[in-house]
């Protein structure tokens, strides 16, 4: 043991730690872009991660096949995409009505705004602690993706970018607490900011605090993006409340919301990388 | 006499060669467990536990290779994972690096490197990365219902990745002992 401390490869070892820890000290101040390091192994194995996805879902797909009849498996996709739409139409027509009531003119919302610019992507990668279901999409900075940039399916908002390398980036999905967004029930108007938390994301859901108490949210309503802040555009989908209560403070309530967009089970999404208010 | 130079400095290049063709070969392991653990549809979920593969492969490797080939493995184990990872840029590699340090030096000075010993070996340094890791970012710096990710995330990662290791241990005998055998 004695011999091992004094011989040169201890000393290499202790080196290379202070090499890591030097790494981790820089990329805690890298704000979100990917260190030198960090960025050259991601080049490498970001295709390859891409690639084992690709034949993973594959043979999932495959196997699929034989699970699920194909036919119930069609109909059942048909009948999303109109329950999709659907949505889509009821919110639109909520926001209607609001904005009647107080003499505003809206913009509405679309299953495609003209005004946005996607970077299409795969989700490659899970991150294994996965209490939250973030994970990493095969788009980095080369394909205009930067960090804070929302990433949305056509279903709704999933999450947002926090680090971005050359060809990849890492995504914090909407039940993570870290991920706050500003946001509003359609119907009512009433705002607030979103949060996660451990136990509601283990059901997939989240929260809407910060609601007045007299916010006449009600069970089924569907809440939206508000745009404030900036980073995510208006009236993006964000899920339906499922029930309303009061904080431990009773000074303000919040609502706990279901996602439309499954978070546990992505692979195609898109990242918003332009748009305009 | 220039023959008999000739002749030891083949014997170099060619012991040179074999062994980095085991360290390749380690490293190519390394990559796949690092894809294969953090591939959304491969491995199933229980719960919402998912197994590591790095910190016992890592493990293995130093239980064969001594304290500076299982640090190295560590290192590149956790650079890996890092990468598509949600912990700080070097954190995985950094405790890997001083775990396979030391289940190295163990396996020289103390204990045999048989199934059981190695099986224990991995429990303790999943046990302690998990620790660790719960530690500074559920407990201090996160800070949301620490105890239910104790319970609920690291603990059950802990015993799946765990009930997969001899599978690991199996794999990594068998190429330690091959490319020892080419060396």
């Amino acid at each position: 043991m004695k011999n091992f401390i004094k011989s040169a490869a201890f000393k290499a070892l202790a080196a290379v730690s202070l090499f890591l820890i030097g790494i981790m000290i820089y990329a805690a101040s890298t704000g979100g872009v990917a260190t030198i390091p960090e960025t050259i192994a991601g080049a490498i194995v970001a295709p390859l991660q891409s690639l084992g996805a690709a034949v993973s879902d594959g043979f999932s797909d495959f196997l699929g096949i034989f699970t699920d009849s194909n036919v119930l498996q069609q109909e059942n996709q048909k009948l999303r995409k109109e329950i999709d739409q659907l949505r889509k139409n009821q919110v639109e027509l909520d926001e209607l009505r609001r904005m009647n009531e107080y003499y505003r003119q809206y913009l509405e919302l679309k299953e495609q705004n003209p005004d946005y610019k996607f970077a299409d992507c795969r989700v490659i990668s899970v991150d294994t602690n996965n209490k939250y279901g973030n994970f990493t999409i095969n788009v980095g900075l080369l394909s205009g993706v930067k960090k804070n940039q929302p990433v949305i399916t056509p279903e709704g908002l999933v999450g947002v970018v926090y680090e971005v390398g050359m060809n990849f980036a890492n995504v914090r999905t909407i039940l993570d607490p870290a991920t706050q967004v500003p946001a509003y029930v359609s119907r009512v108007g009433s705002g607030g900011v979103t949060g996660g938390s451990l136990s509601l994301a283990k059901e997939g859901k989240l929260r809407l605090n910060y609601l007045p108490r007299n916010n006449g949210v009600a069970e089924g309503d569907y809440v939206v993006t508000s745009g404030k802040g900036e980073v995510y555009p208006r009236h993006l989908l964000i899920g339906t409340v499922k029930e309303v209560n009061s904080e431990s403070d009773g000074l303000t309530m919040y609502a706990v919301i279901e996602p439309f967009a499954n978070i546990r089970d992505l692979t195609n999404v898109f990242v918003i990388t332009e748009f305009s208010e | 006499m220039k023959d008999k130079d000739r002749l030891g400095a083949s014997r170099l290049i060619n012991k040179l060669g074999k062994r980095y063709l085991k360290w390749t070969a380690y490293g190519l392991i390394l990559l796949i467990a690092s894809i294969a653990q953090s591939l959304p549809r491969f491995l199933p979920e229980i719960g919402s536990a998912r197994p590591v593969l790095i910190i016992p492969i890592a493990v293995f490797i130093a239980m064969f290779e001594g304290p500076v080939g299982g640090a190295s493995a560590g290192v590149a184990g956790g650079i890996l994972w890092d990468l598509f990872s949600d912990r700080l840029f070097g954190f995985n590699a950094l405790l890997l690096l001083i775990i396979c340090c030391a289940c190295g030096l163990m396996s020289q000075l103390l204990i045999r490197n048989n199934l059981i010993s190695s099986m224990l070996m991995a429990a303790a340094a999943l046990f302690t990365h998990g620790i660790i890791d719960w530690f500074i970012y559920d407990l201090m710096l996160e800070n949301d219902q620490p105890l239910r990710v104790l319970l609920w995330c690291t603990l059950p990662g802990f015993v799946y990745s765990l009930a997969i290791a001899p599978l690991l241990y199996l794999l990594i005998y068998h190429a330690a002992r091959r490319l020892r055998n080419i060396e």
